[in-house]
């Protein structure tokens, strides 16, 4: 009887835990970031979805530069975050988009890097790059480097 | 052998080394079991990885090379490799940009976005009408030539692809066959508008120039016997919208080969494919082909071709017909099961069918 207790408890503290961190997924707001050269201020959801998977456009007009979407290496908060709220697409779909575009036509897939910091570098160096953050990561040295279009909620 | 095997290595060698570039591999083995109830036999293979390699190169901001690589033995030859595509793109604007080399050509859907990495293929098998012409095929699928092309124009999201091409008639370009000196080539249109995000309307054709009699066949050993024109029409409704659960594919495909002395050889073709995404990973589906062609066409009958009274100018249609229902399980984005239960009836022939299972890997 009470090692039935003592699996109830554990089972309860482990739906407990992961419905936490799921949440803490889906609270994650990220912002979205470009090249301080790119003229570009704001960015709807619908926008960043059609820049990022370079549908339609894939070249900034004003900026005459091929669009780099940039991502996160491996799962991390921010890229369910950003899949789940702007692309509302799967991990799995996002990169079977990105092959199926290079398979086609030779477009290069997005780039990908393992933090934050690497993804600001990125940006802040490639004109035409787009990418995502973590909304705590921003300060006032990281909008000296790049400019913040949207923030995901 | 030597000589393109080294020209192999030298391109691979220098994209390889070229800033961004990527390089990457597909294979698809699997395993076919047939079951013919009028011979009462069953019967079983192995099907080979198809091992591909595929290169691709922004060796600029504006400039693309890529490169498909297809080792495989050839029964006569040995070991040799096969360059399924080997292109550069140069990118203007969205509107416009330019590919040459050589390439799929813009026949409808299925042939510019599936072929050889079936990580990336919804079911198991290409098209019977897409099959390349050393494969029992019927239309060019692949050429050397130049291509215009541009992407998502306006609201509706016009697409254009003009392609100028050797033609099957200079063996689709890799004969390099000047014994004619003639300019004729062959001529690929493909328009599409895509009035919702996914949703494309696709027209094509091809208009293959006269191919004289005595050149090669890349459809068979045998020389085109009589001077022959191709042309090809193409319609093809398409929804794959990784958005929505439902996928759609339906394309007709028709071919009259129009001979100076034997007449009009017709060929038409009609491939219907749709699934629903269960759920992320697994996704049922339903693929149905049906293909109807003139048996007495010389182009698909290696070995008679060279003689015309071996020909008959009696029409002799035969119909193949297939449909597949089937599964894909995305393990993940690099690797997908798939298992499909096909059913074949091959003119008035009973149906043949038995169950096939692919396991596609992209690296």
């Amino acid at each position: 009887m009470k090692k039935n207790i003592l699996l109830f408890i554990f089972v309860i503290n482990l739906t407990l835990l992961t419905s936490f961190i799921q949440n803490k997924d889906l609270d994650q707001s990220v912002v979205i970031i470009v090249n301080k050269e790119n003229p570009i201020e704001k960015l709807s959801v619908s926008e960043i979805k059609l820049y990022w998977l370079r549908k339609v456009k894939k070249r900034w007009t004003e900026l005459n530069k091929n669009i780099k979407p940039v991502d996160r290496k491996g799962k991390s908060s921010e890229q369910e975050a950003f899949y789940k709220k702007v692309l509302k697409m799967s991990a799995i779909d996002v990169e079977s988009y990105f092959s199926q575009k290079q398979y086609e036509s030779a477009e290069k897939p997005q780039d990908k890097f393992s933090s934050d910091k690497d993804i600001i570098d990125f940006v802040s160096e490639q004109e035409g790059a787009i990418g995502f953050i973590n909304s705590n990561s921003v300060n006032s040295e990281i909008k000296s480097k790049v400019k913040i279009v949207a923030t995901i909620n | 052998m030597i000589k393109n095997t080294l020209f192999i290595v030298i391109i691979t060698i220098n994209l390889t080394f070229s800033q961004e570039t990527k390089l990457n591999f597909y294979a698809q083995p699997g395993l076919d079991v047939l079951h013919s109830p009028l011979n009462k036999d069953v019967g079983v293979m192995f099907r080979g990885a198809q091992f591909i390699a595929y290169i691709t190169s922004n060796i600029t901001d504006r400039l693309i090379a890529a490169v498909e690589l297809h080792p495989h033995v050839n029964f006569k030859n040995g070991p040799e490799f096969e360059i399924e595509r080997l292109f550069l793109k140069y990118y203007f604007q969205d509107y416009f940009s330019i590919r040459a080399g050589r390439m799929y050509m813009p026949v409808g859907y299925w042939n510019q976005n599936y072929n050889f990495a079936a990580v990336m293929i919804p079911v198991i098998n290409r098209p019977n009408i897409l099959q390349p012409g050393h494969e029992d095929g019927f239309i060019n699928t692949r050429d050397i030539g130049i291509q215009f092309e541009g992407n998502d124009i306006g609201g509706l999201r016009f697409s254009y692809k003009a392609m100028v091409s050797n033609g099957i008639g200079k063996n689709g370009g890799l004969g390099g066959n000047f014994r004619n000196f003639d300019t004729h080539f062959a001529y690929t249109t493909n328009i599409s508008i895509q009035p919702i995000d996914g949703l494309k309307f696709i027209v094509s054709g091809i208009y293959n120039d006269v191919i004289h009699k005595g050149d090669p066949s890349q459809f068979s050993s045998a020389n085109f016997i009589d001077n022959v024109r191709q042309i090809a029409y193409n319609g093809s409704i398409v929804y794959m919208n990784s958005d929505y659960k439902f996928e759609l594919i339906a394309e007709y495909i028709s071919t009259i080969n129009a001979y100076k002395n034997l007449g009009n050889k017709s060929i038409y073709s009609v491939i219907f494919y749709t699934g629903y995404k269960a759920t992320d990973k697994i996704i049922p589906y339903l693929y149905s082909e049906f293909t109807k062609f003139d048996s007495s066409d010389p182009l698909f009958m290696p070995g008679t071709g060279l003689d015309l009274s071996t020909v008959s100018n009696e029409l002799t249609l035969q119909s193949n017909f297939k449909v597949s229902p089937g599964i894909r399980y995305r393990l993940n984005t690099n690797a997908v099961l798939k298992f499909e239960y096909n059913l074949y009836s091959f003119d008035k022939e009973k149906f043949v069918h038995g169950p096939s299972t692919q396991f596609a890997i992209g690296f």
